[in-house]
């Protein structure tokens, strides 16, 4: 990196010059980017209203009131009441607090999952024959059937859709982290590393990983998107967290029958989902020219 | 050529087999008795038996996958046991609105996703580029079913211009036809046409940087003959495996958009099958949907030698 620049004169006063001496650069890269800087305050005003639903709701969420039903929004519901007399508003922050969680609970298990998967294919290759060729069975079904197929067969709930989403997302995942674990193994570092003798787990620890990282990092901010989309349609079917839980997908199910009296029921849960996704995908976005130096070269 | 198709049929075979093992198993995977669950819990112990019978659960879950290899090897996937009657002939007669569906909805995305990509990446990083890539990012975030909902209120409850859902075959009616497609096919595609966008965009930003590009812009041709003729043949490989890959996802996003407008077509008789729980219809569903996405991205590789003489796949 370039040593004239104060700040990271500093940096260098430390042993290790990778990640944490060009981490204050990417940090100011970050701040500096306009969309990623859009995209991440729209998250965190969502993440604001899912960890504080409980305080900032007007009613529970899943208190009925039937002389209440079908109230456009106005003064009293911000967001109008649904068909059995539910506020919306309560009913949609509450919803954000399990939509963010399983696309977050998505997001994790496929980084985990997928990156072992990937490492293991792309670094031992005696494994990658067999483990992509699983990845590319599980790809070769359309992901929302696969999706619906295991979340039905386990059932519905929060902890099944995140299985069901994860199955569905971690071949993808495997597959970028291996693209990336093939071209890393084979830079001067870790060939030297191994002509040194190191371990292979350590290599892969010490050298393969963090230098693998920005494109995972990119993919799961995706996956984190896709993951809220996907639930919004599983619960939207049927087969997400059961009603009454407040879910944006089960929210749009209710009021889907009632599009022409009340098309308002259905409006708010689908725009939060919109909002949401498209915060995850300014961000993904801007982390994608921040981290990957190909772009940057590109726009730069 | 001969010898590279052969050899990708043999990759895609064990994958193949993959898939229809794990289309086994995932009926395995139901907690509980699936017998029971299909006849109801009134139902009487001889029910039940005659239930467990005809899905062959009282023998071993080899024995059966063994069955089910030895009927797909004559063209035989069982028999639904809700529609009750085989199950090829119910995928054959929805095959057709799904591809209608699917079909439209590529036509869609190519009109759209291409050109706004290419005009994106020709006035990079003006306000005509912004525009369009925050409209190729709504189109990804946007649940493509809630988008039908709104799409059915405002054309189909309160303009009234269009069907709100259903389905007029070809042959009875071809406006009708159109008409019945036309917002199935924007919903299912405008995800795709985001996608296609942005990689078209990128692809055309890194051919415009090349030489021979260069080279046309500087002998004098006008912007629009370097982009449409130079630029534009080189664009194409890249775009036609997304357009591919896009068609494989259209194919599955139909899944919802069926549902959610009532199209008799495939992905519903699949969704429908799952939530009546219909083993056979679901397992020989996704092996048939499974293969021809498989067979898909066969067809996407060997165009490429079409398009490209470049890529040529006998030599190494």
């Amino acid at each position: 990196m370039t040593s004239a620049n104060p700040e990271n004169q500093m940096n260098h006063a430390g042993v290790s010059q990778g990640l944490q001496a060009r981490a204050p650069s990417l940090w100011k890269k970050l701040l500096s980017h306009r969309l990623f800087m859009t995209g991440a305050t729209l998250l965190f005003f969502m993440l604001l209203l899912a960890l504080f639903a409980d305080l900032i709701e007007l009613r529970p969420p899943e208190k009925m009131q039937v002389r209440l039903r079908f109230k456009a929004p106005d003064f009293p519901y911000p967001l109008g009441t649904d068909n059995y007399g539910r506020d919306i508003y309560s009913r949609l922050i509450h919803g954000a607090r399990l939509s963010l969680a399983i696309g977050f609970a998505v997001a994790l298990v496929t980084g985990i999952f997928g990156t072992l998967i990937g490492v293991s294919a792309g670094y031992f290759r005696k494994l990658d024959g067999p483990l992509m060729r699983l990845m590319d069975a599980l790809m070769a079904f359309p992901a929302i059937l696969l999706a619906i197929a295991i979340a039905a067969a386990l059932g519905p709930s929060a902890l099944n859709a995140v299985i069901a989403l994860s199955v569905v997302y971690t071949p993808r995942t495997a597959r970028i982290v291996r693209s990336t674990v093939l071209v890393v193994r084979e830079t001067d570092y870790v060939q030297a590393a191994k002509s040194c003798g190191a371990r292979d787990l350590w290599i892969v620890w010490r050298h393969v990983l963090p230098n693998s990282l920005a494109p995972l990092i990119v993919q799961l901010t995706f996956i984190f998107a896709y993951a809220i989309l996907a639930e919004a349609i599983l619960s939207f079917l049927g087969v997400g967290p059961p009603p009454p839980t407040p879910t944006w997908g089960n929210m749009i199910a209710e009021g889907k029958d009632y599009l022409r009296e009340a098309s308002y029921i259905c409006f708010f849960p689908g725009l939060a989902v919109a909002l949401t996704c498209l915060s995850l995908n300014l961000l993904g976005d801007g982390l994608r020219d921040v981290l990957d130096p190909r772009l940057r070269v590109q726009i730069g | 050529m001969l010898e590279f198709m052969l050899r990708r049929i043999l990759v895609a075979m064990p994958v193949l087999l993959l898939v229809s093992l794990i289309s086994a198993l995932i009926m395995e995977m139901v907690p509980g008795d699936p017998a029971v669950l299909l006849a109801g819990q009134s139902a009487t112990d001889a029910e039940l038996a005659q239930m467990r019978e005809q899905l062959g659960l009282n023998r071993p879950f080899l024995e059966r996958l063994t069955d089910w290899y030895l009927a797909l090897a004559r063209g035989d996937l069982g028999d639904s046991i809700l529609l009750n009657r085989p199950v090829t002939q119910a995928i054959a007669e929805r095959v057709p609105v799904t591809l209608a569906l699917a079909g439209s909805a590529l036509l869609l995305t190519v009109l759209l996703g291409v050109p706004c990509g290419v005009l994106s990446a020709v006035y990079a990083n003006t306000w005509v580029d912004q525009a369009l890539l925050t409209f190729a990012l709504l189109g990804v975030s946007i649940p493509n079913f809630w988008l039908s909902l709104m799409l059915i209120v405002l054309f189909g409850v309160m303009l009234d211009w269009l069907p709100a859902g259903g389905y007029i075959a070809f042959a009875d009616d071809p406006v009708g036809w159109v008409k019945c497609l036309i917002l199935p096919a924007f919903s299912l595609a405008l995800l795709q046409v985001g996608l296609l966008a942005r990689i078209t965009r990128s692809t055309m930003l890194e051919v415009l940087q090349q030489d021979y590009v260069r080279t046309a812009r500087a002998k004098g041709l006008p912007v629009f003959m370097v982009v449409g003729k130079h630029a534009f043949k080189n664009v194409l490989i890249p775009v036609m495996t997304v357009i591919g890959i896009s068609f494989g996802l259209l194919l599955s996003g139909s899944v919802v958009i069926e549902t959610v407008y009532s199209l008799p077509g495939m992905g519903r008789l699949l969704a429908n099958a799952v939530f009546g729980r219909d083993y056979p219809l679901i397992q020989g569903g996704l092996l048939v949907t499974a293969a021809v996405l498989v067979l898909l991205n066969l067809v996407v590789d060997l165009l490429y030698v079409l398009v490209d003489p470049r890529v040529k796949y006998d030599k190494r």
